[in-house]
């Protein structure tokens, strides 16, 4: 919760400060799909599910070939 | 503008990016398969990596001249995207490496999240000023570490057991060494970023010395740290523990008042790894956002570096998780996005040089 909290304030923060050199960019619309994408990604800090299977589905498939290597 | 750096300051660049994160954990899994023969897979590691970077890099400057100039091809591009994947990689693994290193040893108490913030934060503010910060940050605390480093032998002096650094001749000693270098190489291939950064070097004489310069460095300060735990705490401290290199400064005990010298080495260390994931940071959005690394805005940066500190905690569930993904999966990836990046070069020399010729 802390974390989230945390990262939606910075945003806000960042939002609120860099509004007008925001507005000038060509490139606006990456700014503001990057915010919402981390504001989005910052919300599972606090719920119950995380991309750990991911790293875990990687570790078994990917990481036993360098077992098979080492071991 | 586009802001340039000295040759001296890409060899210290180079010899940071490969050396300042690899010495947390990495001395463990090579001493938990070559034992105490550890010290020599260096030495293996070493010939093979700078020769991959002199192929890659090549006679003249022509390479060097490719990323100077503002005409960017498709195989620019499609480098650039591939070096950036693997800077988010390389970014997420150090990031929670510091993390969990930070939670652990410094702050017990304190939330990841908080830590994760705080570090980006500080990174975001290092990395929006541009390389030539960077650089300098880097170049000021790398020779305070790599002076510390230096003067740890002499310190642990009276704690070195030279039988525990004897190398024990096996019929499987070969194979351990070659099992190790494995493991080595995709970190010291990290070196690779010196192609990246070829661009921001506008001397042409003694770029070639100063990456072998770089990489030599940084092996050689590996070296030292590999050598020298496995000497003051032998082969099973080593293999057993997270942290080796902490738990053997922690055996430092000059005199009765001088016996917590481990938390001032820390310090000297911590600015050196921020510097590292700064230059990483920078060279991601630059990959991705401003390939020409002339002046734009760096608004992109803070989203990127909130998102990646985010990425470093939901990608690892526990320190565990995160430790077989660096000693296991990073291997692999590492070298097949290395070799990819190599061969990507190569392509890029042989058509600038037939371009040149034309």
């Amino acid at each position: 919760m802390v974390g989230t909290i945390g990262i939606l304030s910075i945003l806000l923060l960042f939002l609120i400060t860099q509004h007008k050199n925001i507005k000038q960019l060509k490139e606006r619309k990456w700014v503001y799909l990057f915010v919402l994408v981390t504001a989005g990604t910052s919300l599972s800090l606090s719920l119950p599910f995380s991309l750990n299977g991911l790293t875990e589905y990687l570790n078994t498939t990917v990481g036993n070939l360098t077992k098979m290597v080492v071991s | 503008m586009k802001q340039f750096i000295s040759p001296f300051q890409l060899a210290i660049l180079v010899a940071n990016f490969i050396f300042a994160a690899a010495l947390i954990t990495l001395p463990q899994i090579l001493t938990q398969i070559s034992i105490q023969n550890t010290w020599i897979v260096p030495f293996l590691v070493y010939p093979i990596v700078v020769v991959l970077l002199l192929i890659g890099f090549g006679r003249g400057n022509i390479l060097q001249s490719s990323f100077l100039t503002n005409h960017r091809s498709s195989l620019h591009h499609l480098f650039y995207i591939t070096i950036g994947l693997f800077l988010v990689i390389v970014y997420i693994r150090d990031l929670r490496a510091f993390i969990d290193f930070t939670s652990r040893a410094l702050l017990p108490t304190t939330p990841i999240e908080v830590i994760a913030i705080l570090v980006s934060v500080v990174l975001l503010y290092i990395s929006s000023t541009g390389i030539e910060v960077v650089t300098r940050i880097t170049v000021i605390q790398f020779i305070m570490l790599s002076a510390t480093i230096l003067s740890l032998p002499f310190m642990l002096l009276n704690e070195i057991e030279l039988s525990h650094i004897m190398p024990i001749l096996g019929t499987d000693t070969v194979e351990n060494l070659s099992k190790s270098s494995f493991e080595l190489l995709p970190w010291m291939g990290e070196s690779l970023i010196f192609f990246f950064l070829l661009g921001n070097v506008a001397a042409k004489k003694g770029v070639k010395r100063a990456i072998i310069i770089g990489v030599s460095i940084g092996f050689f300060l590996l070296f030292l740290l590999i050598i020298t735990s496995i000497a003051v705490l032998g082969e099973n401290i080593v293999s057993k523990s997270i942290y080796p290199n902490f738990i053997m400064i922690q055996q430092i005990n000059i005199t009765d008042f001088l016996d917590r010298l481990d938390l001032i080495i820390v310090i000297l260390w911590m600015p050196v790894l921020l510097s590292k994931l700064a230059l990483t940071l920078y060279c991601i959005h630059r990959a991705f956002f401003n390939p020409n690394g002339g002046t734009t805005s760096n608004l992109l940066m803070t989203p990127l570096s909130l998102l990646l500190a985010v990425l470093a905690i939901i990608l690892f569930e526990n320190n565990t998780v995160h430790l077989e993904f660096t000693f296991l999966t990073w291997t692999i990836i590492g070298i097949v996005m290395e070799f990819l990046l190599l061969i990507l070069v190569l392509i890029l020399r042989f058509r600038a040089k037939a371009t040149s010729l034309r």
